[in-house]
């Protein structure tokens, strides 16, 4: 429908520099420039390098944005860009962009949060989303339970890790298996060779008495703890580390906390979808599970395709396209950074 | 031609808009905020403030001239990022210029140190000599930069009289900046005894700007005109100038950056047992 809200969205909380462009539900454009090579030998993304690389992406990545579009900045109804959360120096460069790019073409600006972008995300592959939904959010930054009754006026926080996130843990555990650097799809990969079921390793906050305090948290330092633990102690018996039983046992027990919780999440709250994204969203053995233990209490699972499940330009502009169909003010030109945006603000208030 | 310009390498959010012709130019309006923190939030309302208040919109500009630094990267990050969206928005040329050369330029003739707050007690700098810059920029402590030019100072470059008398006359009119100039000086050997002074190759420094050279007055003693303590971007523009006239290509903006990012690979894992 050609009078749909035509949004283009930045994305720089972190490592990816991307430029997406909507038109209501529909993707034109998704271009991305990742800095991640960059950080490998550092084990983990260090701000001042992406920031660094933000600012050389932006106008290419903007311009391969326009190309694939076929659009021009002229034709935009809005321009949305992460406010927040994530990395501070990384989100003012695209902050600051999309102000040049609001101010040069007189389009309004919508400052919006990462995590409730990641949400919106699914829209543009499985039309719009029935509400009130469950999302998880579970990438190398965040992991969160979340409540959406309605994704343009705030969503409601359920549970979220009290220590590392889970991608955090596929990274420092791919680290400790000497796999690289990031650890979600190397271990993804190195898995499939493995059992899952050779090693038990804990799962985190679901004992009963954990359950009382953080029924929907996450905790994924002990699981890293108890690899290393086992590493350690096979090699000094002198025997190799089964790295292939240990990176399936390890993604099973974070897929089996993820999945139990998640659907614990709906079940509790009554509703029947579950949205999952972010980068871990993208491991192929958590969309396995969650798919078949969901169907059997009545859940849909709506999980994006790969690429749009790491941070992308497309999800900033999905949210922003919901924004603008919602009629919400736009944010105004002062619209700060915020590295610590709460889940409770969408997008920054006019 | 209507040239916006801006400068976020100091604690300063500054921007101007000042009209170019082929043998003048004359600074529109100018905004200036001083907040440290506060680029991101700051600068494109003053962008939009500027356009408002001479009546124009960002569709009269013909191109953009942004201060690339040396300075704390994350503000400093704001201007180009804004200035190099709006020039591709625009499709208009960008031009980078060295943050410290515009408080130079400004600073007119003489001997002049120019030294921004570069964080962790220490300074960006650089010398000039009637308005061109002759050593740095570097990052220092303060303490060293007095050693650091003795033993560096290359031969400054012949500046030709009608260059000085164009960088000033692009500021405040050639007869301004030499009284300001002269006033300085005098200033300068009325308060400082030669022995307190920064040595350079062709003599002493006799004025500092920037603000750096204020905040570490006790280790520079240079006086500092408090019209120079951060970046005038009319400076930058005339700085510029050549470029703009001659309808050059713009270039991609990028940071003077003079440190390395602080990044330490891992060292082997640490054991966990025991
Ligand atoms: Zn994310």
């Amino acid at each position: 429908m050609p009078d749909e809200p035509l949004v283009l969205g930045i994305e720089t909380s972190c490592d990816e520099t991307g430029v997406g462009i909507v038109r209501g539900h529909t993707l034109l454009a998704d271009a991305l420039a990742s800095s991640v090579e960059q950080h490998a030998r550092f084990g983990g993304v260090v701000p001042e390098v992406a920031s660094r690389a933000h600012l050389e992406a932006i106008v290419p990545t903007m311009q391969r944005a326009l190309d694939e579009a076929k659009v021009t900045l002229a034709d935009v109804d809005a321009i949305a860009v992460t406010s927040g959360p994530g990395l501070a120096g990384a989100l003012l460069v695209g902050v600051a962009a999309a102000k040049g790019y609001a101010l040069a073409a007189d389009k309004p600006i919508y400052g919006v949060n990462h995590l409730a972008a990641h949400v919106a995300v699914d829209t543009l592959e499985h039309g719009p989303l029935p509400e009130p939904a469950v999302a998880m959010l579970v990438s190398g930054g965040h992991s969160s339970l979340l409540l959406v009754d309605d994704l343009t006026n705030g969503v409601t926080p359920l549970g979220a890790t009290i220590d590392d996130a889970a991608g955090e843990a596929f990274d420092k555990v791919a680290r400790l298996l000497g796999l690289g650097f990031p650890g979600g799809p190397i271990i993804d990969r190195t898995a499939r060779d493995g059992d899952a079921g050779s090693i038990a390793f804990p799962r985190g906050l679901t004992a009963p008495k954990d359950l009382a305090a953080h029924r929907f948290d996450f905790s994924f330092s002990g699981l890293k703890t108890a690899v290393a633990r086992f590493v350690e102690a096979t090699e000094r018996d002198g025997t190799p580390v089964p790295v292939a039983d240990v990176s399936a046992s390890f993604q099973e027990a974070v897929c089996d906390v993820l999945t139990t919780k998640a659907i614990d999440a709906c079940l509790f709250n009554e509703v029947e979808t579950l949205v999952i994204g972010g980068g871990v969203a993208a491991n192929s053995r958590l969309r396995a599970m969650v798919t078949a233990r969901a169907e059997k209490k009545g859940i849909r699972v709506r999980v994006p395709r790969p690429q749009l499940c790491t941070d992308n330009g497309a999800m900033v502009a999905a949210l922003g396209s919901r924004l603008v169909a919602a009629g919400v003010a736009p944010s105004r030109l002062d619209l700060p950074a915020d590295s610590a945006m709460p889940l409770t603000e969408v997008s920054v208030a006019g | 031609m209507l040239v916006l310009a801006l400068d976020t390498a100091t604690p300063a959010s500054s921007v101007a808009l000042v009209k170019v012709t082929s043998d003048w130019m004359e600074g529109v309006v100018e905004r200036r905020a001083v907040d440290p923190r506060a680029h991101g939030e700051t600068l494109a309302p003053e962008i939009a403030e500027v356009l408002a208040e001479a009546g124009v919109g960002a569709g009269d500009l013909g191109a953009i001239v942004a201060g690339t630094g040396p300075g704390p990267f994350t503000g400093l990050r704001v201007g180009l990022a804004t200035a190099a969206s709006m020039g591709q928005a625009l499709g208009i040329p960008t031009y980078g210029v060295c943050s410290l050369d515009a408080l130079g330029r400004a600073a007119g003739p003489g001997l002049v140190l120019v030294a921004t707050d570069a964080r962790r007690r220490e300074v960006y700098f650089a010398t000039y000599e009637d308005g061109v810059r002759t050593f740095g920029p570097e990052v220092a402590r303060p303490a060293d930069v007095a050693s650091i030019i003795a033993a560096r100072t290359r031969r400054p470059e012949v500046v030709g009289e009608s260059e000085i008398i164009e960088a000033a006359t692009a500021l405040a009119g050639a007869e301004g900046a030499r009284e300001a100039a002269a006033i300085a000086r005098a200033e300068a050997t009325s308060r400082l005894r030669p022995d307190e002074t920064l040595s350079h190759e062709k003599g002493k420094l006799h004025r500092g700007a920037g603000e750096g050279v204020l905040k570490y007055g006790e280790i520079f003693r240079l006086p500092v005109e408090e019209h120079l303590l951060y970046p005038p971007p009319a400076a930058l523009v005339a700085l510029a100038a050549d470029r703009i006239r001659a309808g050059e290509p713009g270039e991609q903006l990028t940071p003077l950056y003079l440190r390395r990012p602080d990044a330490v690979e891992p060292a082997a894992r640490k054991p966990v047992l025991t």
